[in-house]
C-alpha cells in the first residue's frame, strides 16, 4: 500500500514534465515575392522583394537564402526605388552576403498586412542551367529567430531578352503648286511686276537635309512673235540684282513660306534671296540651287516668284515666255 | 479493503485511456456499487466505484475499454488528410464522424514529425500550439462533407493529423486514426517564344518590322507568347522593359519613342498590344494599356512593368503580344532601329 502510494505520488508529481512542448516554427508571410531582374541564366540580376508580414514580431533582419546556383557576390546593395507595389522597408538598411544568401538588416520593425518591398539592385548572378529554384524568405529578430518564413520558386530559362528591329527607309516628296505663273499685269516701263507666284513645297527624313534647284530654259523672256527678249539681269554671283523702271530686267526671287519642323536649318540661296518687290536673282540656264536645308524636316514651302520690267521701246507682244525647270534631292 | 479498490480506480482512471471504433459495449459493468461527479470551481471528475479494473485489451486497429467511463465516451473518428490540388501551403481534410451524433465536436491535431511534437488546427483553420475549447467544432462546422482546409503549412512536407470527438462532459475520446498527406513544392513554370502562330520557339527571340514606311502603321513578323504556369496562392506576374525605350537608330542617334496611345493619331510610336490570352484553369488578366485593340499601344520602357497578371493559381497560361511602330515624314532614314526587349516572371507566394 506504501508503494502504490508513493508511486501515484511520483506519477502526480512528474506529469508536468511530460505535458507535451509547444511546437515552434516560423509561419509563413501572407504574401511573399522574389522577381529577379533577369532570368536568363548565367546572367547579373538584381532582385526585387515584395513580402507580406502575417505574425506579430519585432523584425530587425529579412534573410534570403538562395536556391541551388544563385550567386551573391561582393558589393550587393539594396534600395527601395520603383518599387512594383508597397512601400519601403523601415529603417536604415544595410546588407551583407555571400555565397547563397543575404542579410538585409537595419529594419525598425514591420507591421502585420502591410505590404514592403526592396531591391537588391547589384551583386547576384543567376544559376548556370535552366530550371527551378527555391529561394527561402525569412524575417528575423536581432537575435535571429524566425518570425515569418516563406518558401517561392524562381525560374531561370536560356534566354530572357527579345531583340527587335526595324528599317526606315529613305523618303523625299517634292511637289510644285503649279506649272504656269502669270504676270500679274502687262510688262511696263513705269514698273517692276511681278508673277503671282509658284510654291514648292518639301518633305523628306534625309538626315543631312535637301537642296533646290533651278534653271531657265531662255535666261529670258522671249518672244516668238517679235523676236525680241527681256534677258535676265546680271550674273550669278550670290548677290540679289534690283529691276529699275524703263530697263530690261527679269529675274527671280525665292522666299521662305513655310520651315518644317525638323533638324537643321532652312535657308535661300543668297543670289535669290531677293530684298524687295524689286529685285531677285539672276536666272542661268544651268541648274542653280535657290534653296538648302541641313536637315530633315515634315513640310518646307519656297514660293518662287518672277520679277521684270522692260524698255519704253519693247516691241508689244502677248508671247514673252520663259520655262523654269525646279528640281529638288534629299541628301541622306 | 474500499480504501484499496478506490485508490487503485483512481489509478487506472489516469493511466487506461479506452476507445472503439467498430464496437460499442453498452450498460458493461460487474460488481458496480455506485458512483458521482466531484468538482471544483474549475474542474469536474466522474468517478465509478466497485467498476471492473484491469489492463486495456487492444489489437492492431481496436482498443477495447471497460467501465462506464469508457461506455459514455463519444465514438473515436477518423480523419482524411490529402491534397487535391497541388497545394504547397495548405492540405484539405474530412473528419469521419463514425455515426456520433450531429453536436458531437471535434478537435484535430496535426504534426509535421510524426507527432514527436503536436499541433492543433484552430477554429479559423490556421495551425496553432494549444488545443482550446473554441477549437472544438462540430462536423459541420469543419466542413462537413466537403471538408475544410488547413492553411499556413510548410512547403515540401509530410504532415499527420488525427482527430478526438467530445458530446458533453465526460465523453471525450482518444485520438484516432492517423491520415498522411505532403504538400508540394511552390512551383512557377515560365517560357518565351517569337513566332506568327502559337507554336514552341528556341532562343534567340528576335521580331523585325520590316520597313517603316513614314505615316503607316507596321507590325513586328513575330509576336511574342509567353507560358506561366504556378501554385502560388496569389498567382503571378510577367513583366516587360526596354533597353532603349523605343527603337533607336545608333547611325542617326534618333529613337522612335515607345508610347502608350493610339498609334492612328499619333505621328509617330512603337509598343505592344495583346493579341491572345488564355489558361487551363486559374485566371490570367492583361494589364492596361497592353490590352488595347486595333492600333492602341502599351508602352515599353525602362521602367518594369507588369502586362500579364494572375491573382491564383494558375495552370497553362498562355497568351501572346504584337509589335506595332509608325515612323513619321521626319524619322531619319536608317537600317539600324532596334531595341531589345526583356521578359521575365515572378509568383506571389
Amino acid at each position: 500500500m506504501k508503494k502504490i502510494v508513493l508511486i501515484a505520488l511520483l506519477i502526480l508529481l512528474s506529469l508536468p514534465f511530460f505535458k507535451l512542448a509547444p511546437f515552434a516554427f516560423a509561419t509563413p508571410f501572407s504574401q511573399a515575392m522574389i522577381r529577379y531582374d533577369r532570368m536568363k541564366t548565367t546572367s547579373p540580376t538584381s532582385i526585387q522583394v515584395i513580402i507580406v508580414p502575417q505574425t506579430v514580431g519585432t523584425e530587425a533582419k529579412i534573410k534570403i537564402v538562395f536556391g541551388a546556383g544563385v550567386v551573391v557576390g561582393s558589393g550587393v546593395s539594396v534600395t527601395s526605388t520603383n518599387l512594383y507595389t508597397g512601400t519601403s522597408l523601415p529603417g536604415t538598411l544595410t546588407v551583407t552576403g555571400a555565397g547563397g544568401s543575404l542579410v538585409v538588416g537595419g529594419l525598425t520593425d514591420l507591421s502585420v498586412g502591410t505590404t514592403y518591398g526592396f531591391n537588391i539592385s547589384v551583386g547576384l548572378s543567376t544559376p548556370s542551367s535552366p530550371g527551378q529554384i527555391l529561394d527561402t524568405i525569412t524575417s528575423q529578430t536581432a537575435g535571429d529567430a524566425a518570425i515569418d518564413s516563406t518558401v517561392v520558386a524562381s525560374r531561370f530559362i536560356s534566354d530572357d531578352q527579345i531583340v527587335i528591329t526595324g528599317n526606315v527607309p529613305p523618303s523625299f516628296t517634292f511637289t510644285l503648286s503649279g506649272n504656269t505663273d502669270a504676270f500679274t499685269a502687262d510688262l511696263g516701263s513705269t514698273a517692276v511686276v511681278s508673277t503671282t507666284g509658284r510654291t514648292v513645297s518639301v518633305t523628306t527624313n534625309a538626315a543631312k537635309g535637301w537642296i533646290g534647284w533651278v534653271k531657265s530654259a531662255n535666261a529670258a523672256l522671249s518672244s516668238a512673235t517679235t523676236l525680241e527678249s527681256i534677258g535676265t539681269t546680271g550674273v550669278v554671283d550670290t548677290t540679289p540684282s534690283t529691276c529699275v523702271n524703263n530697263s530690261d530686267c527679269y529675274v527671280l526671287d525665292a522666299d521662305k513660306t513655310t520651315t518644317g519642323a525638323g533638324s537643321g536649318s532652312l535657308a535661300i540661296a543668297a543670289e535669290y534671296d531677293g530684298a524687295d518687290a524689286s529685285s531677285g536673282g539672276t536666272l542661268s540656264t544651268s541648274l542653280t540651287p535657290f534653296v538648302t536645308r541641313t536637315g530633315k524636316t515634315a513640310g518646307d514651302v519656297i514660293t518662287l516668284i518672277a520679277r521684270a520690267s522692260i524698255l519704253s521701246t519693247k516691241a508689244a507682244g502677248s508671247d514673252y515666255i520663259d520655262t523654269l525647270t525646279v528640281i529638288g534631292a534629299g541628301n541622306f | 479493503m474500499i480504501k484499496n479498490r478506490l485508490f487503485k480506480l483512481f489509478l487506472f482512471s489516469f493511466l487506461v485511456f479506452p476507445a472503439s471504433s467498430s464496437y460499442k459495449l453498452e450498460g458493461f459493468s460487474f460488481g458496480n456499487a455506485g458512483g458521482g461527479n466531484i468538482s471544483s470551481s474549475s474542474y469536474e471528475m466522474s468517478a465509478n466505484a466497485g467498476e471492473i479494473n484491469g489492463q486495456n485489451i487492444s489489437g492492431n486497429s481496436y482498443d477495447l475499454g471497460a467501465g462506464l467511463a469508457f461506455v459514455q465516451q463519444a465514438n473515436v473518428p477518423t480523419i482524411t488528410i490529402d491534397n487535391p490540388n497541388n497545394y504547397y501551403n495548405k492540405l484539405h481534410f474530412i473528419i469521419g464522424v463514425q455515426n456520433n451524433p450531429s453536436d458531437t465536436k471535434y478537435a484535430i491535431a496535426i504534426s509535421s514529425d510524426n507527432f514527436v511534437t503536436t499541433q492543433y488546427i484552430k477554429s479559423d483553420n490556421t495551425v496553432g500550439s494549444t488545443l482550446t475549447i473554441t477549437d472544438y467544432q462540430t462536423y459541420s462546422q469543419w466542413g462537413g462533407a466537403s471538408g475544410g482546409l488547413v492553411v499556413g503549412l510548410n512547403s515540401g512536407t509530410i504532415y499527420k493529423a488525427k482527430a478526438k470527438a467530445m458530446q458533453g462532459k465526460f465523453t471525450e475520446t482518444a485520438f484516432g486514426p492517423i491520415s498522411s498527406v505532403a504538400t508540394v513544392d511552390p512551383q512557377l513554370t515560365f517560357d518565351i517564344d517569337t513566332s506568327q502562330n502559337d507554336v514552341e520557339t528556341n532562343p534567340p527571340y528576335a521580331i523585325n518590322f520590316g520597313d517603316l514606311m513614314p505615316g503607316s502603321i507596321g507590325t513586328g513578323d513575330s509576336k511574342v507568347w509567353v507560358d506561366l504556369d504556378t501554385n502560388a496562392s496569389n498567382g503571378a506576374n510577367v513583366f516587360v522593359y526596354s533597353q532603349n525605350g523605343g527603337l533607336y537608330s545608333p547611325t542617326t542617334t534618333y529613337k522612335i519613342n515607345s508610347i502608350s496611345g493610339n498609334l492612328d493619331v499619333a505621328t509617330t510610336g512603337f509598343g505592344l498590344q495583346n493579341s491572345s490570352v488564355g489558361q487551363s484553369s486559374g485566371g490570367i488578366t492583361v494589364n492596361s494599356p497592353y490590352d488595347g485593340t486595333v492600333d492602341i499601344i502599351g508602352a515599353v520602357d525602362t521602367s518594369i512593368r507588369s502586362i500579364l497578371s494572375s491573382t491564383a493559381p494558375l495552370t497553362s497560361g498562355r497568351a501572346s503580344f504584337s509589335f506595332k511602330a509608325k515612323s513619321a515624314t521626319d524619322t531619319p532614314a536608317s537600317s539600324d532601329y532596334t531595341d531589345t526587349l526583356t521578359m521575365v516572371a515572378a509568383a506571389n507566394f
